[in-house]
């Protein structure tokens, strides 16, 4: 049974299915619970994390499973770590993405390299959990995506859902998954209403899920940037041009295949990612096509990202600094040469 | 000992040939299968290569000599060597070796002004799509026009030319090479192209010059309905596959169609030589090939006896040898009714011209869709233009009208073709 649930809604949903299944899922982070040690705080299920995305699970699980820690990332992201390399899986959220600096050893030397280090013997069955994303008006220090940076990792896997119902799945994947994950959700993402199955499920890594087929141009959006990539597709099928648009919903591991796939038949290729452009996932994909479809390729490969610059505060300028279908429509009208496709 | 570099005898018919360049100098060093010197006989050109190393001791035939078959062109042998055979004393023989000497300042000029020149070709944009298609099909990327931005050839401008080829009858544009001078007299940035006429370029001027000069050529014009010939050979292509050898193209049903119709009417399968005309039973039908440097006519020989995918196949074969330069594999000589086709470039109706002795040459133009109507309604027929130069010498306008119409109605009834 599906029914309909906001993405904030589908994560708390996801976490509780966790912890009810297995008692070793544990929920950690600041301010998850809502007033730790506040002794008249402790029946209230008060904030529940900086978007209310855990409001509740304190109450139905207990404090000794949702744990909210001091402001140290190093100190509990490290914790996490060594808990997930003993026994538990614990969801550790790391409240911006942007605060990576703090703990970056913790995740990236530790959690990442025990499985290798130790001849496959360690497991880390963390799932960090993110916030990512620009459109928020919370400046240069709130606003990343720096997915790119964990997918540059080996030994970490990277999911970066675009719905509601991806995320449930995706994220329930993640907590039984027996490696680290890191999961980005986008804050502005909490409030989208989608249909969400009811119950357990799991969406499985590397699986590229296919919005719309078109046989004219591949849009591959990254994270909210699916649903940029959909309404240039709607604006373009009122052209006449049928684009396929592609979300590869984890980036570590990429599902190479679909992408290439669909490349080979429609010869064109447009990635949309609002990170930043360098070394991004957009480039990743773009090399990794030029690579293993260069003969099918009609066009040059186009990346709509965000400029070489941090996200700006003020707001009509992050209008701008994100990727819009304008800019889409844009790209593929360099690519085709077609000039009617004057939108702005 | 000196070696002799001799004119070589290139067909049954040729009995002298003519010097159309010479590739190294006097003196030059060479190795033996270099290239030494381009020759010429009245059907094709030709590279001759060094019998022996050494160095190019003389020049015996300049450029433009016409020299009879197994005379010597030139001599190779080691420097400071004497020619046995030769006579100095002759005084045209030293002016012609004086002239040689002049050779190389002159060749060297002109290398340098193509060399200038050559970076002003803009580059082919293509997208590697393209490229791969235009690759499998063996389309000269050369011959189209890219519709994406800058020019760039795209995916369907590939697909479209490999379609349109399928459509209509094969040939190729004629490019040339010309050498392009930058006179000091000329305003700056305009640029003026001189070319010498030589090889096969000088024969086809003479053979069309002698054609329209010597005879009584006229041309005929008539529209074949080919909408179900294009059903047919579309089932047909599909039903027999497609392979290296055999398309089974629209050229190749028109050739079919034409056969069939010099068989009925034998009058137009004749030559006329001084004042007797010759009519055949068998049909060698000639099919014009262009290439980058000229134009060539291979010839299906006992055209009558063969089958379609049978013609298809020595179509193809010859129109490739002819492209690849293989004209050694090819019968340019003695046919007696031609195919020309200007199809690929949209033209319609035109007035061929026609290959002596042959009294007949069918041109063929380019299919277009036209509304007619059917009874009270309108339908979609595509339509292909025949054009049919005679010789008015040799035949008269009733029937050779006959014959073309005939043409006509085997095109209009494609079954036929192929009973």
């Amino acid at each position: 049974m599906a029914k309909k649930m906001s993405f904030s809604d589908a994560i708390n949903d996801a976490i509780r299915l966790a912890m009810r299944k297995d008692e070793n899922v544990i929920l950690m982070g600041e301010d998850v619970a809502g007033g730790a040690e506040v002794d008249h705080l402790q029946d209230e299920g008060a904030w529940g994390g900086v978007f209310g995305v855990t409001k509740g699970i304190v109450e139905e699980f207990g404090r000794e499973r949702v744990i909210d820690t001091p402001i140290a990332e190093s100190g509990y992201m490290g914790a996490a770590v060594s808990a997930a390399a003993t026994g538990l899986r614990p969801i550790s959220e790391l409240m911006f993405n942007d605060f990576i600096g703090s703990c970056l050893d913790e995740v990236m030397n530790q959690a990442a390299k025990f499985h290798y280090m130790f001849g496959g013997k360690a497991k880390v069955p963390l799932t960090i959990r993110t916030i990512d994303g620009a459109g928020f008006n919370a400046a240069a220090q709130h606003s990343q995506s720096l997915y790119a940076l964990f997918t540059h990792i080996p030994g970490l896997k990277v999911v970066v859902p675009s719905n509601p119902y991806d995320i449930k799945g995706l994220l329930l994947n993640a907590i039984f998954d027996d490696d680290p994950v890191i999961v980005f959700e986008d804050k502005t993402l909490y409030s989208m209403k989608g249909e969400v199955d009811e119950g357990f499920y799991t969406i499985p890594f590397g699986k590229a899920d296919i919005k719309r087929r078109g046989n004219d141009l591949t849009i591959v959006g990254i994270g909210k940037q699916v649903h940029t990539a959909m309404k240039a597709a709607d604006q373009l099928a009122e052209k006449g041009f049928e684009a396929e648009v592609i979300d590869p919903r984890t980036i570590s591991p990429l599902d190479e295949e679909s992408i290439i796939n669909s490349v080979k038949k429609t010869g064109r290729l447009i990635i949309v990612d609002e990170a930043y452009p360098r070394c991004s996932v957009a480039t990743d994909i773009a090399a990794i096509v030029g690579d293993k479809a260069f003969d099918y390729l009609d066009a040059p490969i186009k990346r709509v990202t965000a400029p070489h610059s941090p996200v700006p505060f003020s707001p009509p300028l992050e209008k701008l600094y994100l990727p819009s279908p304008e800019k889409i429509i844009q790209a593929f009208s360099a690519m085709v040469g077609e000039k009617v496709f004057t939108t702005v | 000992m000196a070696t002799e570099i001799i004119m070589p005898k290139m067909g049954m018919g040729m009995e002298e040939g003519t010097v159309v360049e010479w590739l190294k100098h006097k003196g030059d060093p060479v190795k033996k299968g270099e290239t030494v010197v381009s020759i010429s006989s009245d059907k094709i050109e030709k590279d001759l290569e060094a019998p022996a190393d050494g160095v190019l001791l003389e020049i015996e035939a300049e450029e433009d000599a016409v020299v009879p078959i197994g005379h010597a062109l030139g001599y190779i042998g080691s420097t400071g060597e004497s020619i046995n055979d030769r006579t100095v004393s002759e005084p045209e023989r030293k002016e012609s070796s004086e002239a040689s000497l002049e050779v190389p300042p002159a060749s060297v000029s002109g290398q340098e002004v193509k060399n200038s020149a050559s970076p002003e070709k803009p580059r082919l944009r293509v997208s590697p799509a393209a490229r791969k298609l235009a690759r499998s099909e063996n389309i000269d990327l050369g011959h189209i026009k890219g519709t994406g931005p800058m020019g760039r050839i795209t995916k369907a401008d590939v697909a479209n030319a490999v379609r349109e080829r399928e459509q209509q009858p094969e040939i190729r544009p004629v490019k040339e090479s010309p050498v392009v001078k930058n006179k000091p007299g000329n305003p700056a940035g305009t640029l003026e192209t001189n070319r010498k006429i030589s090889g096969m370029r000088k024969v086809i001027a003479k053979r069309m010059f002698d054609s329209l000069q010597q005879t009584a050529q006229l041309t005929l014009q008539a529209t074949a309905d080919v909408t179900d010939l294009l059903a047919f050979q579309k089932k047909a292509r599909d039903a027999y596959g497609i392979n290296d050898e055999v398309r089974l193209t629209i050229t190749d049903f028109i050739a079919k169609a034409v056969i069939n119709a010099l068989l009925v009417h034998k009058e137009m399968n004749s030559t006329l030589t001084g004042d007797t005309i010759t009519t055949y039973d068998t049909v060698r039908l000639g099919v014009a090939v262009a290439l980058d440097e000229g134009l060539v006519v291979p010839v299906i020989h006992d055209a009558e006896k063969k089958s379609l995918s049978a013609l298809s196949r020595e179509i193809r074969k010859a129109s490739k040898d002819a492209r690849d330069g293989r004209l050694e594999n090819l019968q340019l000589s003695g046919s007696t009714f031609s195919i020309t086709s200007l199809g690929t470039y949209g033209i319609g109706f035109f007035t061929p011209v026609l290959n002596p002795p042959e009294i007949g040459i069918l041109g063929v133009g380019t299919i277009t869709e036209q509304p007619v109507f059917a009874g009270d309604e309108i339908k979609r027929r595509s339509f292909l233009p025949l054009s049919l130069t005679f010789d008015h010498r040799a035949i008269d306008g009733a029937p050779a009208a006959e014959f073309l119409a005939t043409v006509k109605a085997n095109l209009e009834s494609p079954f036929k073709l192929v009973l």
